[in-house]
């Protein structure tokens, strides 16, 4: 689902009378959002490419572990710690954003279904500017961590020790673009474009 | 994950009126909130009181729809600031996005959503029906018994309880339809297998249990194989009994044109996910692998049948890339998801455990008198009414900081908890109003191909699930007085 299309087609104002109404001015902004959103969209799924990367790269890395282990006794060093402080981060954050585009975040509507269309928006729309601050701030701190960790090189304390800092600004990148994401749903809901959850079939659930 | 909306026509049929309900309530939820909040940041609050705000503020927060890891994250950090001061939220906000993803044990989720993808996408999982329906479709009810224990076969192959439902469903929900069933026993036998996906291992939600609840991830998975056979031979058991004396629920139908050949040549089907669940189960049991190992090999195994698989049934190397392609997506999704909702949920165990509730609530329980069956009891009440109207992860996330102390207090072993809170999560999967699956079900018996025609009502989905969702409570209620039966696989085994 392209939702950026899904706003810029909302100009036949089916749910928004108002856009009738808007301006020449009014039109060039709301390209350049849709222009903006499209280029969030196409981060996420840019990050969650370097996602399925890290996906690979763990399975792999455990399978020639074990092999090793098994048959010539040698299993590969530092495979816990690479797991752990590489490849996980690099999977599970980089694919936020693009979990958050697709709107397979977990979330409860059981009580938003039954509100009026228009005061659902209004509640997602500003209690997603609330989550918005939230992520802001969560990347800012995350980053004064980051580099913190760099300046000292920071390694794990085994041995030998692996490096972990340069996955922190994988995190930093990864809150930075789900607040980004976050913030483009924020501004569909306000546009009157419930973004819609992806279809069952592509959906890996956990419960 | 969010519940599709009700029908339209329901909506608008009760119209205005649950309209206005439903504004009233959130704004009455909206001044709890605020209340909380100020409460929490001018009050001089004792700390319980606190911590009983945040879990208030983050059932408010999490209602309002902004995903639930980020809503827990928001009322903890409150919460946090409240019961501390800001050098505990800022450094918890610095480290807190990195390391609630960076984990050892937690590595197994991602290898588990993709092996159960992988035997999804590429058909494998399609023929455990046939192959059920081949060896047990000559007893009364045998094609809903069939539906159950392919269910059960591949739960033990797959995390995913939507997966098996959709596999299962598009295969049995028309067979059993077509041999005069009534809908209600086609779609509930559907629905209670899908349950079964997470108690088998491989199983997410024993996982992030284990992770929440700080137990041997292996331990725990192992706790849910007995649990989950019993639960599969008790709903196979329900099925016979009733389809026995109602034999118009579902007529017997013709076994004879199929030979032992035939069902000889349906195990050899099954096969590549017996080899899967030996690897997964077997490797841990024996201590070979740790639960990721378990998972990645599992994984390779699933992949290497699936392309196999792809190619006998007339596919090529494009149909494998979109298998694969399609499982990684899926994987990433579930991922994402799933962590993003631990990062919340390990902040609000920081606040909880700062706030002392839980290990008031401990006090308070050991001096009420309650003992271990009484608590149990009043759990399974707590968690029916919870199941009606929160997620599967989030309620269990929102409850285990609080309810671990008070549990071993009165002796009950996090292993055997485990088990009893994903039941307790999957019968919450089954319930009105905001039984998922029940969703699922309707959704997949909507369609005119699977339906053969005949409308099947979301009320008759309910009424197909009510007494599996008994049934569950039943063994429950069993696990409750012999808590033993959880326990000894995995102290038997050699698992690390």
């Amino acid at each position: 689902m392209q939702s950026a299309t899904l706003l810029a087609g909302r100009e036949d104002g089916s749910v928004m009378p108002q856009a009738d109404r808007r301006t020449k001015a009014n039109s060039v902004g709301r390209q350049r959002l849709d222009a903006a959103l499209r280029m969030i969209d196409r981060l996420g799924n840019l990050f969650a490419f370097g996602a399925a990367a890290a996906l690979a790269l763990l399975a792999l890395h455990v399978f020639f572990d074990v092999l090793g282990r098994a048959f010539f006794n040698r299993p590969l060093s530092g495979t816990l710690e690479m797991t752990a402080y590489w490849w996980m981060p690099m999977l599970t954050l980089l694919a936020y954003a693009y979990t958050e585009q697709k709107q397979e975040h977990i979330k409860v509507t059981i009580l938003l279904d039954a509100l009026p269309m228009r005061m659902r928006q209004l509640v997602e729309g500003s209690f997603g500017i609330l989550a918005v601050a939230l992520l802001v701030a969560l990347t800012w701190f995350t980053l004064i961590d980051a580099l913190e960790s760099a300046e000292i090189g920071q390694t794990t304390a085994s041995s030998p020790p692996v490096h972990i800092w340069p996955f922190k600004f994988v995190a930093v990148a990864g809150v930075a673009l789900l607040a980004l994401q976050v913030a483009a749903t924020t501004i569909r809901y306000f546009a009157g474009v419930l973004p819609q959850r992806a279809e069952f079939d592509t959906d890996a659930d956990i419960g | 994950m969010s519940a599709p909306a009700p029908a339209d026509g329901q909506k608008n049929a009760t119209g205005a009126r649950s309209h206005r309900a439903a504004v009233i309530f959130f704004a009455v939820s909206l001044a709890a909130a605020l209340g909380a909040v100020l409460a929490m940041a001018f009050g001089d609050l004792p700390k319980n009181a606190i911590g009983a705000l945040v879990i208030l503020l983050s059932i408010v927060l999490l209602l309002m729809g902004i995903p639930v890891g980020i809503a827990m994250l928001g009322a903890a950090l409150i919460g946090l600031w409240a019961l501390s001061g800001s050098r505990v939220v800022t450094s918890t906000m610095e480290s807190i996005a990195y390391d609630a993803a960076e984990s050892w044990s937690y590595s197994v989720i991602p290898m588990f959503i993709l092996m159960g993808m992988i035997l999804w996408k590429s058909g494998l999982t399609a023929s455990a029906f046939e192959a059920a329906r081949r060896w047990l479709g000559w007893m009364p009810g045998g094609l809903a018994v069939a539906t159950n224990f392919a269910g059960a076969a591949l739960a033990a192959s797959s995390g995913s309880t939507i997966g098996i439902t959709y596999a299962l469903g598009r295969v049995s929900i028309p067979e059993m339809l077509k041999s005069g069933y009534h809908p209600q026993l086609a779609v509930g036998s559907v629905a209670a297998a899908g349950t079964l996906g997470q108690i088998i291992p491989p199983s997410l939600l024993l996982v992030v249990y284990a992770g929440a609840a700080s137990v041997p991830v292996g331990h725990q998975l192992l706790a849910g194989v007995v649990p989950g056979i019993m639960l599969a031979l008790a709903f196979a058991i329900m099925i016979v009994c009733l389809s026995a004396a109602r034999p118009a629920l579902a007529p017997r139908i013709d076994m004879s044109e199929i030979t032992w050949r035939m069902r000889m040549r349906s195990l050899a089907e099954v096969a590549p996910i017996a080899i899967v669940v030996l690897i997964v189960i077997g490797g841990l049991f024996a201590g070979i692998f740790t639960a990721t190992e378990s998972g990645v090999y599992g994984m390779f195994a699933a992949l290497l049948f699936g392309i196999i698989h792809q190619f006998r049934t007339g596919g090529s190397w494009r149909g494998v890339r979109t298998m694969v392609h399609e499982s990684v997506i899926g994987t990433l999704l579930g991922s994402a998801s799933v962590f993003l909702l631990i990062l919340g949920v390990e902040v609000l165990t920081r606040a909880m455990a700062l706030s002392q509730v839980p290990n008031a609530l401990a006090q308070t329980i050991v001096d009420m008198g309650l003992d271990r069956v009484d608590l149990l009891l009043i759990l399974i009440l707590v968690y029916l009414v919870l199941g009606m109207f929160m997620d599967t992860l989030a309620m269990m996330l929102l409850t285990i900081p609080v309810l671990l102390a008070p549990l071993k207090a009165v002796g009950v072993d996090p292993l055997w908890f485990g088990v009893f809170l994903v039941v307790m999560a999957e019968v919450g999967l089954l319930t009105p109003p905001l039984g998922i699956l029940t969703f699922i079900v309707h959704r997949i018996a909507s369609d005119p191909e699977t339906n053969l025609g005949r409308q099947i009502s979301l009320p008759t989905v309910f009424k197909g699930v009510a007494p599996f969702a008994a049934t569950a409570i039943l063994v429950l209620l069993f696990l409750i007085a012999f808590p033993g039966v959880v326990t000894w696989l995995p102290t038997a085994s050699f698992s690390r």
